[in-house]
This record gives structure tokens, sequence and C-alpha cells, in this order.
């Protein structure tokens, strides 16, 4: 699955480890979100929703 | 555990690392003891299955340590590759185990027979901690 991960984060300035530290998730897990060789659960994903203020559709897109 | 040899641990990694080391330790231990009690001693049927029993009682905790990072570890995808690395753990110590056997039974001598299956959990936990360092190692 495809996601806007990396761009909302770069928008912030974040790094992967800044982001995890949000996420309260290890920087490895943001990586392979990112990089698409991670699908997160649906409780992840709501937390990522909520933390850059979008819904999960937006970040997450269908292959 | 956890990503093995990864700095920034967890609390909940650490402990449970000094927990698996220490036990690891234990189990070593008690294999070498039981194997000198059963070569020195020569015990009976009963006491060869008592001090078996006891070799395998670390193993127990080891999983029962194992089992319980895993239940405690909010990090899914951390909990991921600890349980594929699990899995190859399980992968290589039985690989390992049907080689070691042909070769025992019909290249070897029967008295190395059990030799490796008293090491299964070395194997298991040796293939393991690789195979979680390997899988970390592609998402640094």
């Amino acid at each position: 699955m495809k996601n806007r991960l990396r761009v909302l984060r770069a928008e912030r300035n974040w790094s992967q480890a800044e982001l995890a530290e949000r996420l309260e998730v290890s920087r490895q897990s943001v990586n392979a979100i990112e990089t698409g060789k991670f699908d997160p659960s649906l409780p992840l994903a709501f937390k990522i929703a909520r933390l850059f203020e979008s819904s999960i559709e937006k970040i997450f897109l269908e292959d | 555990m956890a990503l093995l040899c990864k700095k920034n641990l967890s609390p909940l990694q650490r402990r449970s690392l000094a927990g698996f080391g220490g036990v690891l330790a234990v189990t070593a231990g008690i294999t070498m003891a039981v194997h000198d009690a059963m070569e020195r001693l020569h015990p009976s049927r009963a006491g060869i299955v008592g001090l078996g029993v006891l070799a395998a009682i670390p193993v127990g905790v080891l999983i029962f340590i194992v089992g319980r990072y895993l239940a405690r570890e909010t990090d899914e995808f951390v909990r991921m590759l600890v349980m594929k690395s699990i899995l190859w753990g399980f992968a290589v110590t039985m690989m390992t185990d049907t080689v070691y056997s042909y070769l025992a039974e019909y290249a070897g001598s029967s008295r190395a027979n059990g030799l490796l299956q008293m090491l299964n959990i070395d194997v298991f936990c040796v293939a393991a901690a690789i195979a979680l360092r390997l899988m970390a190692r592609r998402y640094e």
C-alpha cells in the first residue's frame, strides 16, 4: 500500500526519529511504513491520521 | 532481543534482553552440568528423566520470557520482526536437526545421536538472533 507519510513528514521538517517518537514506535517502523514494506494496523493508521490532522484514506492510498 | 545490538533499546527490550541472556547462560550451565552428571554418575532411568527435565526447565523459561516480551511490546513492526526471526530460528533448528540426524544415523556414531538435540535451544537462539539482526538492518 502506498502512502504520503514521507511527504507529510517533510512538510513538518520532522526526522523519522521525531515522527517515531510522536507515534511511540521505533524509527525502523516509520522507515518500513514510509517505504511501503509494512502496512500499519488500523489503530496505528488512526494514530498517524490524528497526528497529521488528516484522514486515513488521504494518507494511505490503494495500489 | 528486539533489534539486537541496537543502542536505543526501550526499557522493556532492555529488561527482556537481560532476562533472556541470564537464562541462556543458566541453560548452558545446566546443560553442561547435566551432561557431566550423566557421564560420571550413570544415573538410573528415573534419574535420567529427572536430569532431562531439569535441563529442559530453562528452555521453558526462555520461551516464557520471549512470550511475555511479545505480549508487552507495543511496537507492532518490531513484534512482526521478532515473530519472523522466531520462525527462522525454528527453521534453522529443524533443518540442522534433520541433517545431523541423517549424519548420526548413517555416517557417524550413535553416541553422538542426541548431542545436537541437547543444544537445540542454543541453535535456535543464535539463528533467531542473526535473523533478527539481518532483518532489522534492512530498515536502518
